[in-house]
């Protein structure tokens, strides 16, 4: 029973505040024998798996070591060594560290065996800000879809992985929480954490309304408020 | 364990129910709130009216709308739905969106 993590949105759709409290990491390391069966493409994230997903490394994860030697962009550098072993290729030269693009050291088949880490790495700021504006028009737009008259908009939504809840306030402030799928309380958490939102923020006369939250004590007690309702599932 | 990705979200009078098949047919149906998953009873759905009466029907494009004189399929679309325990009759039908 988990709560992932915790975003305010603001009344125009943009986030104000993400608090990230267990994201679990995706990563698999792995030893590869020539020819390596994932076919890799080069994208603005780094050098990604397009086809041949197995043994848990999927389509769209990204090569983020090889060799223990952590990757950066689309290419890794070998640092300096000061022997050069025979048996080697042209990658070990002594003071000198090169560069090697990732795709084309990994279509040579002399650098085999190697030892791979696959991951999935975490929403960067810019992603987190468009994510949230792209959810305040999703929940607008679950308003208008009702069947019914006087809808809400989306109050929970489940995926197989985790559970979002958005508990919108009446002054249009959107309090969302990630969660495990089977944790409880999540509606009583975020009322709380309004509470908490008007104390910590609205009364700081430093702080101006829709705008990020930079408050250490409103942090401090949305943590607090997030361990309390992952221990006690039945009351808070 | 499949993946099955987004399965529905819940507002304060309806919910919407999605299931996705991996020729990617989208099927959402609305619903009220206390109804469960109904992925299974999508993926039936899918495979025993859509398919067979669409699917398989060579007059019917699964690219364009699927127009109202194809009777069939709406008859037997009418017959599951008033067959599922969660349906209720009201004097304004329920509406099942399927695309």
């Amino acid at each position: 029973m988990v709560v992932h993590s915790f975003y305010v949105i603001n009344r125009s759709g943009g986030l104000i505040y993400s608090y990230e409290h267990s994201i679990p990491k995706i990563e698999f390391e792995k030893t590869f024998s020539y020819p390596l069966e994932f076919v890799l493409k080069q994208s603005d994230k780094g050098v990604q798996v397009y086809f041949g997903q197995r043994d848990g490394i999927k389509v769209g994860h990204i090569i983020l070591s090889i060799n223990g030697i952590p990757v950066r962009g689309s290419k890794i550098d070998f640092g300096t060594s000061t022997t050069v072993t025979s048996g080697d290729g042209d990658d070990n030269r002594e003071g000198v560290s090169t560069s090697r693009d990732i795709i084309e050291y990994l279509q040579d088949s002399t650098n085999y065996p190697v030892t791979i880490k696959f991951g999935r790495t975490r929403l960067n700021g810019n992603e987190k800000l468009i994510l949230a504006s792209i959810f305040h028009s999703m929940y607008a737009i679950a308003c208008q879809l009702s069947p019914e008259i006087n809808s809400s908009g989306i109050k929970e939504l489940e995926t197989d992985q985790y559970k979002l809840y958005c508990f919108q306030t009446i002054t249009g402030l959107k309090f969302v929480a990630l969660t495990d799928p089977k944790q409880a309380n999540v509606d009583l958490f975020l009322k709380r954490t309004y509470e908490l939102y008007s104390d910590y923020a609205l009364k700081n006369p430093f702080y101006s309304i829709d705008q990020p939250i930079w408050c250490p004590l409103f942090q401090q007690h949305i943590q607090q408020a997030i361990e309390m309702v992952e221990k006690a599932p039945l009351t808070l | 364990m499949k993946k099955e990705g987004f399965i529905s979200f819940k507002t304060n009078v309806y919910k919407l129910n999605y299931y996705e098949t991996p020729t990617g047919f989208k099927f959402i149906m609305n619903t009220d709130l206390n109804v469960g998953n109904i992925r299974d009873i999508l993926h039936q759905l899918y495979s025993s009216i859509f398919v067979t009466y669409i699917v398989k029907n060579p007059l019917c494009s699964t690219i364009e709308t699927i127009n109202n004189d194809n009777d069939i399929f709406i008859e037997k679309l009418d017959e599951f739905i008033s067959t599922l325990p969660f349906y209720v009759q009201t004097i304004n039908n329920n509406t099942v969106r399927s695309k």
